[in-house]
């Protein structure tokens, strides 16, 4: 594969908790490389911030973990006392939904950077004001000097998320953790945030873990895109090949219900059911009961992500990414699985699986009540 | 089923007129939430109210329920002019409850926890003065009709899902039979596979009962699936209105065509969105 090694690397990484059905996350697996958006959906309880957190090592405690999970080469779960505290506050940040939450109501805008910079190291006073003023103008605020001096209330909550955003930078983190980063935001101010991050991304080469539970979103702004569903990764593939050709039943599920422009009330297809709770196990495949192409084996199928022919083969001068993979028993078996027979699983092992969801889209309805 | 009330009206079953509501600020002065905000909904129609934080939109659907006193202009539903005071009395609590219901964005706030499904809907109908039998039956209707099955009529609002919540709220809004339903980001924190089946439910009502939708909500592609009319607030006005197909591809203002470009769809650059948003 590629001779660089990821940035952040997640390797079959499940987490149980005493007291639940299910595993949090299941055989979780991502990589993210260096300036590479990694865009991360999936319903609510889907286990969309439990991996992040682990990119942190702030797994819930009294759990049992497996796996691996490695950033710029560092064995993340292993890290303990000021190690562990180093690599919060250097390598990794998280930006998290609600910028109120993350800032100090009645501390000053420009504290708060101060804090965050003498943690990275800075801990000169009049360095680290200048490196603050810097800070708030990198992120686009109009008057960085005034800023400094005002408290959170003072701002609206653009201008707020653009202040977490550089105390994320202060420490010139490798990896940045987008947690809905911009779902509390106005439309309007949500592409000024992420014209921000693209611009900062690309000026300083970060990784980026951009989770979101709208698909549009994450087709428009990420690099590649991974699908979870109930703590499993169930498809991942280059952000336009998931939205021209997802695969998985549950990401064309989800597609078939995200609300787009232009569209009609007609082509709004309900998932039935709901996404499952930690309460609920599964002898199988997780998305069988709402699955509208579920056969009775599925039922006792356990999910294995397998990769994906690319739509149309494989891409001759492409970039050195994996096409993509998934984990759907209908789905035909990859090329590197059967590569004798590259584009003929491909081609009709796909209209395969959209044929039969018509014949048991009834059944797999009433599999969901 | 239930029909919702027949009024023997013929015009729009809401017809809203130059509503303005003002507040005090806290240096003196007085902020314009919403002024001069006018339009009709026929029975069976759907308007949808976008905007972004702060614009004006749930000061208007307040106003529309009852929540808050409108400065001055005037809500009439079925030809009859909203008062401004509460109404006394029993019959004229009901005839006023029976003309405009409102669903929130949390129904976990809105729902008394210690109520089954059906105990609410049950509460919700005697109040208005329905008849134990009656009710009974009419219950069970409204939780057939928004797709809530027995478990949960026999669930507390905690054992709900968010889904279940919001169905609930609305079973209970229809229960008094309302001529018209606001509903204020009703959806907006709901997962799109939940989001869809609530929007479809929503559909099925207004075809069904011919209550009148007024669609509050930030997300333009939400309200184009549901409202026949879309009024598009800036800053407590309505900087344009009309059928919702014509607003959303051919807007005529600059703030309406700001809203559309920032929302993110394929091939989409947040750096152009921001410069039609800084040219509106
Ligand atoms: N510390 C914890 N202890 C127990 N359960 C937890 C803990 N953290 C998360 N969970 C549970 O794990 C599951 C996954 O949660 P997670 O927050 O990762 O989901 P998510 O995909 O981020 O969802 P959302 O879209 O709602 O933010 C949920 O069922 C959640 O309730
Ligand atoms: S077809 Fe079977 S294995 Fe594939 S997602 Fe549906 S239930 Fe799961
Ligand atoms: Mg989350």
């Amino acid at each position: 594969m590629t001779t660089t090694q990821p940035l952040l690397d997640i390797a079959g990484l499940t987490l149980e908790l005493p007291g639940t059905a299910r595993p949090l996350l299941a055989e979780v697996t991502l990589q993210v490389r260096t300036g590479e958006v990694l865009g991360l959906v999936g319903e609510s309880g889907s286990g969309k911030s439990t991996t992040a957190k682990a990119a942190l090592g702030m797994l819930p405690a009294g759990g049992r973990t497996e796996g691996r999970v490695t950033v710029d080469g560092t064995d993340v779960l292993t890290l303990r006392g000021e190690a562990l505290r180093a690599h919060r506050a250097r390598t990794v940040a998280m930006i998290h939904q609600d910028p109120r939450a993350a800032l100090n109501p009645v501390r000053r805008i420009g504290d708060f950077l101060t804090e965050r910079l003498a943690h990275a190291g800075v801990t000169d006073r009049r360095a680290a004001r200048a490196r603050a003023v810097e800070l708030l103008g990198a992120v686009g605020l109009p008057d960085p000097a005034r800023h400094v001096r005002q408290r959170p209330h003072e701002l609206s909550g653009g201008m707020l998320q653009r202040v977490v955003i550089a105390g994320a930078l202060a420490a010139e983190p490798r990896l940045l953790l987008a947690d809905e980063a911009t779902s509390a935001l106005d439309v309007t101010t949500q592409a000024e945030i992420l014209d921000l991050l693209r611009t900062l991304r690309a000026e300083r080469e970060t990784g980026m873990l951009f989770i979101t539970h709208d698909l549009h979103l994450a087709a428009a702004y990420c690099d590649r895109v991974l699908v979870m569903y109930a703590g499993r990764i169930v498809e991942q593939q280059p952000a336009p090949a998931l939205f021209a050709h997802p695969r998985h039943p549950y990401t064309r599920g989800l597609l078939g219900c995200s609300p787009t422009l232009g569209g009609t009330a007609a082509d709004l297809r309900p998932v039935p059911g709901r996404p499952p709770s930690l309460a609920e196990s599964f002898p199988g495949c997780p998305f069988a009961a709402r699955c509208p192409e579920a056969e009775p084996e599925c039922e006792t199928w356990a999910p294995v992500v397998s990769p994906l022919e690319p739509e149309g083969g494989p891409v001759p001068n492409g970039p050195p990414v994996p096409a993509g993979e998934a984990a759907c028993r209908r789905l035909p078996l990859a090329a590197s699985v059967a590569p004798a027979t590259h584009g003929a699983t491909g081609a009709s092992g796909a209209s395969t699986a959209s044929g039969a969801s018509e014949a048991s889209a009834a059944s797999g309805a009433e599999a969901a009540r | 089923m239930a029909g919702t009330q027949e009024t023997g009206h013929d015009g729009p079953v809401l017809s809203v007129d130059a509503l303005r509501k003002t507040y005090p600020l806290p240096g003196g002065g007085r902020l314009t939430a919403a002024d001069g905000i006018g339009f009709r909904v026929p029975r069976g129609g759907s308007l949808g109210i976008v905007g972004e934080s702060g614009s004006g939109k749930t000061t208007v659907a307040r106003m529309l329920v009852g929540l808050i006193r409108a400065d001055s202009g005037t809500i009439a539903v079925a030809g009859h002019v909203r008062g401004s005071r509460p109404p006394r009395g029993r019959a004229a609590r009901l005839a006023r409850a029976r003309e405009v219901q409102m669903v929130f964005q949390d129904p976990y706030l809105s729902l008394d926890p210690r109520l089954t499904g059906r105990q609410c809907l049950l509460t919700a109908l005697r109040l208005h003065g329905a008849q134990a039998a009656a009710a009974d039956e009419r219950a069970l209707r409204l939780l057939d009709q928004v797709g809530l099955g027995s478990r949960e009529a026999e669930a507390r609002p905690h054992a709900l899902s968010g889904g279940q919540r919001q169905r609930l709220a609305i079973a209970r809004a229809l229960a008094v039979d309302p001529a018209v339903l606001v509903l204020d980001e009703a959806v907006a924190a709901l997962d799109v596979s939940i989001q869809a089946q609530v929007l479809g439910l929503l559909e099925e009502i207004r075809r069904e009962t011919g209550v009148a939708l007024v669609f509050v909500s930030h997300d333009l592609a939400v309200v184009q699936y549901i409202t026949d009319e879309t009024l598009v607030m800036r800053q407590g006005r309505a900087v344009e209105q009309g059928p919702t197909p014509h607003v959303l591809a051919d807007p005529q203002d600059p703030y309406t065509r700001a809203l559309l470009a920032a929302v993110p769809r394929e091939g989409w650059d947040p750096a152009e969105a921001v410069r039609t948003v800084r040219a509106r």
